[in-house]
């Protein structure tokens, strides 16, 4: 009951504090030149009165109604380990290049999809053909310039 | 040069070795995504996107159209085959095709859904190219105002076209609005929600949010639904390319008025924004039915039921360029991204677009053709018996595939770190969203419209000296407006009272 509460609570309240920030970033917006009431403030105006008003019109409806979700449960671990290795990919690909990057990351999100036991071979084998074949793709194929190694 | 003229020449430009090659390769990739459960060519299209940077805009056109029309098609095949829709458009298809599978008609089945998508898409694209100029003429009638209140009233239907979800459609539209107005202002040359960071001044630009919606987050939402078990049984793996050929009595039982109608109401729910493919494969499957002279056979195998569903879901194509090409307003995400190849390329849609730049859009129209008549049938000819197969690739190979190219793809198109960290924020924001059951895709609509609603507010405030009048004393304004209550009186007001 109080998890179905708290899941009910977290994309409302998530888009609160986006609104919120939006909300104060309305304030600092320069004037420039006259355009009266309906000027650069208006509509961002506006669009986060809506937001809030629909976000509270959706607080009451979520809890009137008990409607299923899409996902009865989440699964945080798999998220976790999808959303840092992303991370650690963006940040390794800018500093070390494709082509030490994405063997890594591929390796790691193959881990992620591989159901019941996990070949370390099969694993090595398709992160290499999986970065040899996109390399190929965008570099040969789309004329792409990638960083390949170490930055270069 | 006219519309059909530039058409018809173009048919010389596609038949160029690389055009057709990007064609081809467009059509075999939207086959593959709208096949594979789970998958869809909005997905095979975001993907795409940032390769078609380094394309020419005619190669990367042709390409998003074949992916389209590719798409729309091959959700039937798991639909028929394992009952398992590759796309909602072929929910009604998968009702009566999987019917007939198990009765032993599998590829007969696939043989109809084939044909009714190839009648479905001729005829979508026909009408496209006639229509569209016509269209684009209306639209010069249209000043200011009535741009805001067309924006407007697109934005409304796409809203409520979400039934039961509709709050939260608005909800994420907001989002989206409020997302593309981070950056400099529409009117004046003013940053607006920098919190004095640069990186915010040039704004969020839209591959990011496409490669975090539409990629990053299927792939978070598949690392919760775990592995996909595929009741593949025999018959499905015996299907034989002699049994594709629907026989002429079956196509003559069925009628031609029936693929001509059903393609003409997939055509205009493709002209209104935010229907797409499944609701024209609804309507057109219920209309079937209602007048159809054998309705018991309905929901145990029905031909005609494949038919009309694949053929309005086809020629729903044509019509949802017709709003993207002549207002500048996609009414679904796949024209939403086509738009973005437009923009990218230096296109504005509009009356100038149709007229003065035919020849760069023609070659789309053409590809959308030829994927129709062509490439549907000899996919299913030469495919048809390994469809299977090629569905039950693994998972395993096939997330870590389309996550490189989805974080590579950021990269090349924005070459920005800060960029490419917005993918995976957006990634995450809309798997929330759609595991709490709030749709993601007027997200997308919000951002793509937003600033054209606000531009055509603004400017008819000024141009009235901040008069709101002006959106009702203008004729055009008017007629927009007074659309927007009909369709929420019907799509909202009246079901509520029949419920």
């Amino acid at each position: 009951m109080k998890s179905s509460i708290i899941r009910k609570l977290s994309i409302p309240v998530l888009f609160i504090i986006i609104s919120i920030i939006y909300f104060l970033g309305i304030d600092s917006i320069d004037i420039g030149y006259d355009e009266g009431v309906f000027g650069a403030k208006f509509v961002p105006t506006i669009t986060v009165s809506l937001m809030f008003t629909f976000i509270v019109i959706d607080i009451i409806k979520s809890f009137k109604e008990d409607k299923i979700f899409e996902i009865k449960k989440i699964e945080f671990k798999p998220i976790i380990i999808f959303t840092t290795a992303t991370i650690m990919y963006l940040i390794f690909f800018n500093l070390f290049g494709y082509l030490l990057s994405t063997p890594l990351y591929v390796f790691i999100v193959y881990v992620c999809f591989s159901d019941g036991k996990i070949s370390i071979i099969k694993a090595t084998l398709t992160s290499i053909i999986v970065t040899t074949i996109f390399y190929f793709l965008f570099s040969v194929i789309f004329n792409v310039r990638l960083p390949i190694f170490l930055g270069s | 040069m006219d519309m059909f003229s530039a058409f018809i020449s173009s048919f010389s430009t596609i038949l160029q070795p690389e055009v057709l090659g990007y064609m081809i390769s467009g059509f075999l990739i939207g086959t593959f995504f709208g096949a594979m459960p789970g998958l869809t060519s909005v997905l095979a299209i975001a993907l795409l996107l940032p390769i078609t940077y380094s394309l020419d805009v005619v190669s990367a056109l042709v390409m998003c159209s074949s992916i389209f029309m590719a798409g729309m098609y091959s959700g039937s095949i798991t639909a028929i085959t394992i009952n398992i829709p590759g796309a909602p458009s072929s929910v009604m298809t998968a009702v009566e095709g999987n019917a007939l599978m198990k009765k032993g008609y599998g590829a007969n089945a696939l043989g109809h859904a084939a044909l009714g998508s190839m009648v479905g898409g001729v005829i979508g694209v026909l009408l496209l190219v006639f229509l569209a100029p016509l269209t684009a003429k209306l639209s010069l009638y249209i000043q200011t105002p009535g741009k805001f209140s067309l924006i407007l009233f697109s934005l409304i239907v796409i809203i409520i076209s979400h039934k039961g979800f509709i709050t939260r459609a608005a909800i994420a539209s907001l989002m989206g609005i409020m997302i593309a107005s981070i950056g400099i202002d529409v009117m004046q040359p003013i940053s607006r929600f920098d919190y004095g960071t640069e990186a915010l001044m040039e704004g969020i630009e839209m591959m990011p949010l496409i490669i975090g919606v539409f990629a990053i987050s299927e792939i978070i939402y598949q690392t919760q639904v775990g592995k996909l078990h595929l009741n593949i049984d025999d018959d499905a793996k015996k299907i034989r390319r002699r049994d594709f050929f629907p026989k002429i009595s079956e196509i003559k039982a069925i009628g031609f008025w029936t693929y001509l109608k059903s393609s003409i109401i997939g055509y205009m729910v493709g002209v209104l924004p935010g229907a797409g493919g499944s609701v024209a494969a609804f309507i057109s499957y219920a209309d079937a039915k209602r007048k159809s002279k054998k309705q018991q056979e309905y929901g145990s195998g029905s031909r005609e039921g494949i038919a009309a569903a694949e053929s309005a879901n086809n020629s729903m194509c044509g019509g949802a360029f017709v709003p993207m090409l002549v207002f500048g307003i996609p009414g679904d995400p796949t024209t939403a991204i086509v738009l973005g190849v437009l923009m990218i390329n230096g296109l504005q849609p509009g009356v100038r677009l149709l007229e003065n730049q035919v020849d760069l859009i023609a070659p789309m129209f053409a590809s959308l053709f030829i994927s129709a008549l062509i490439l549907i049938p000899l996919t299913l000819f030469i495919l048809g018996p390994y469809f299977i197969k090629i569905v039950s690739i693994k998972r395993s190979i096939l997330y870590p595939c389309i996550a490189v190219v989805a974080i590579v793809g950021s990269y090349v198109a924005t070459y920005s770190m800060f960029q490419m960290s917005m993918a995976i924020v957006f990634g995450l924001i809309a798997f929330l969203m759609r595991a709490n059951n709030y749709p993601t895709v007027p997200l997308l609509l919000g951002y793509v419209l937003g600033p054209g609603l606000e531009q055509y507010f603004r400017r008819s405030m000024s141009l009235n000296d901040g008069n709101p009048s002006i959106f009702i004393t203008n004729l055009d304004s008017l007629f927009f407006i007074l659309l927007t209550f009909v369709f929420v009186y019907f799509l909202v007001i009246k079901k509520e009272k029949r419920n």
